[in-house]
């Protein structure tokens, strides 16, 4: 019954993946940072005597926070966190116009004063402690209508232009992407199955979690050709089919990768706005695209005989490769689940292949009590 | 361990017998007296299927060999953890009445094996036994013990 012992071994992978990207992620106190700062940006901009509170600010989170798949810079980086500052005007209005009402305000206050810096298409407000907020100046998108905004680009300033997007849509669309479908739900008899029911984020999110912490590693020492977030995210949303374990989806979403990467180079439109072409880039630095198309072919060759393999200690070499120390720690903690278990004499083993698990049934011995010795 | 009331002290053909109906994939012989008994166990999915061995007499408690792949240490001249002689598997804390020979090896001792193969490959792959157990001060030999019932008081060493 092979079928059987694919399922729970994908079952188990799964369970290493999840606590990982538990790790991965921002922590609860760095999210309530961001919150808190991006909080009182928005109350200083919304302020009823602000001189911009005529044009109804509206702020809001864009990008991985929004979409729930924040992973942790590696080393000294610092995280971001992007926030949308939309403002009430018309598109006649130019770009710079707009960009300069939203820094004046931010400079007129004492605190943020030393802490703004101008980007080209956003006001950066750097906090200690390896954090900072992207202002993202915007207009609505008249034209286009619903969530549909403007935002200014500003490579230097005879070249100012407005720049169509659309987080919010994108956000939306992304969760559209994120529902699993249970497409072997009746053919999977799956003797580790948990009690309760363990996951609590999407596969789709987890995946894509994996796929940034693999790329911030894989890309370390050439950050210049880093292929970007939004890029990674759009990919794996378009080709995740719906896969339960995200061994599976990421499986699915590399191979479609190399498979759309044989050809011409690649070019990768804003799902919710077809103006939006996201993989600019690489039209600017077709380097970074060979570089890009080259890591995910070797990432698909090593993930593939990954998931395809047996023995606990070089899976989790191979995945410490991959994603780096915080495997060793999820590892760890799923030792510790299976202890607890153990103490409370709730561990098991299959009768028929001498498996582990946290299950009764007809078909298992409870492990009992014992004190391993030695000589 | 609870021990119910009435049960005896196992010969080596009983528990040949259980092990036939419990684990029948399991290879079983008797062989002068002695149960010996191979198959194959997997600790977890991702495992590697281990091949083991026991052996029981019914007279001293049951040994335990692993096959299949062989077990190595972390690094070159280090030693495995709770084994005896780097060559049979450490199982339980004698004189606990953690075994004792009423009980059934394939219902003990198996999951037992199954447990301990589970802890040697988190070993390799974290560094750390993280099974708890006991290592004894090596310095006093191990004395054998002789098989005993559950209430048989054996000696200390």
């Amino acid at each position: 019954m092979p079928n059987i012992v694919t399922a729970s071994a994908n079952k188990q992978f799964d369970d290493i993946l999840e606590r990982l990207c538990i790790k991965l992620q921002i922590t609860p106190t760095q999210f309530t940072t961001a919150r808190d700062n991006y909080e009182a940006v928005g109350g200083w901009l919304g302020q009823d005597d602000s001189p911009i509170a005529i044009y109804s600010p509206h702020i809001y989170p864009q990008g991985s926070l929004r979409l729930g798949t924040t992973v942790k810079p590696l080393g000294q980086e610092e995280f971001d966190l992007d926030a949308v500052c939309q403002l009430d005007i018309a598109e006649s209005v130019d770009p710079g116009t707009v960009f300069e009402m939203i820094w004046d305000r931010m400079y007129a206050n004492k605190r943020y004063r030393d802490m703004i810096v101008r980007k080209r298409r956003c006001i950066r407000i750097d906090y200690a402690r390896n954090f900072h907020l992207d202002v993202v100046p915007a207009i609505p998108h008249c034209e286009r209508g619903g969530t549909c905004i403007l935002v200014p680009d500003l490579p230097d300033p005879e070249l100012e232009d407005w720049k169509p997007s659309n987080p919010l849509g994108y956000a939306e669309w992304f969760e559209k992407q994120v529902v699993t479908i249970n497409k072997f739900a009746e053919a999977r008899i799956d003797p580790l199955k948990d009690p309760e029911p363990l996951h609590r984020k999407p596969t789709l999110k987890r995946s894509v979690q994996l796929f940034k912490r693999w790329r911030d590693i894989r890309f370390k020492a050439t950050p210049r050709l880093l292929p970007p977030s939004i890029i990674l995210t759009t990919l794996a949303g378009h080709l995740y089919e719906g896969e339960r374990w995200s061994t599976d989806a990421l499986a699915t979403i590399l191979t479609k990768i190399v498979k759309a990467t044989r050809g011409r180079r690649l070019q990768l439109y804003n799902p919710v706005n077809d103006q939006e072409l996201i993989s600019e880039r690489w039209e600017d630095e077709p380097d970074s695209y060979d570089a890009f198309r080259d890591a995910v072919r070797e990432f698909q060759e090593r993930w593939l005989d990954l998931i395809h393999s047996t023995g606990v200690p070089a899976i989790t070499k191979e995945l410490q490769e991959l994603f780096g120390e915080p495997v060793v720690r999820a590892f760890r903690e799923a030792v510790e689940q299976v202890e607890q278990a153990r103490a409370a004499g709730r561990l098991y083993v299959t009768k028929g292949t001498r498996t582990l698990t946290e299950v009764a049934g007809p078909a298992t011995f409870t492990v009992p009590r014992n004190t391993f010795y030695g000589d | 361990m609870a021990i119910e009331p009435g049960k005896h002290i196992l010969s080596a053909s009983e528990q040949y017998a259980r092990m036939r109906i419990l684990l029948p994939d399991f290879r079983a012989v008797m062989r002068k007296h002695t149960l010996i008994a191979e198959g194959d166990v997997r600790p977890t999915p991702l495992s590697a299927v281990y091949q083991v061995r026991l052996a029981y007499r019914g007279c001293t408690p049951p040994k335990v060999w692993v096959l299949s792949p062989t077990l190595v240490p972390r690094e070159e001249g280090g030693k495995i953890p709770h084994m005896y002689d780097q060559e049979r598997l450490c199982l339980y804390l004698p004189s606990t009445g953690q075994w004792s020979g009423e009980m059934v090896l394939a219902k003990v001792t198996v999951p037992w094996i199954a447990l301990w193969l589970y802890h040697y490959e988190v070993w390799h792959a974290v560094g750390e036994w993280l099974g708890g157990g006991v290592e004894p001060d090596p310095k006093p030999p191990f004395t054998r013990e002789k098989q005993g019932g559950h209430h048989d008081r054996r000696r200390r060493k």
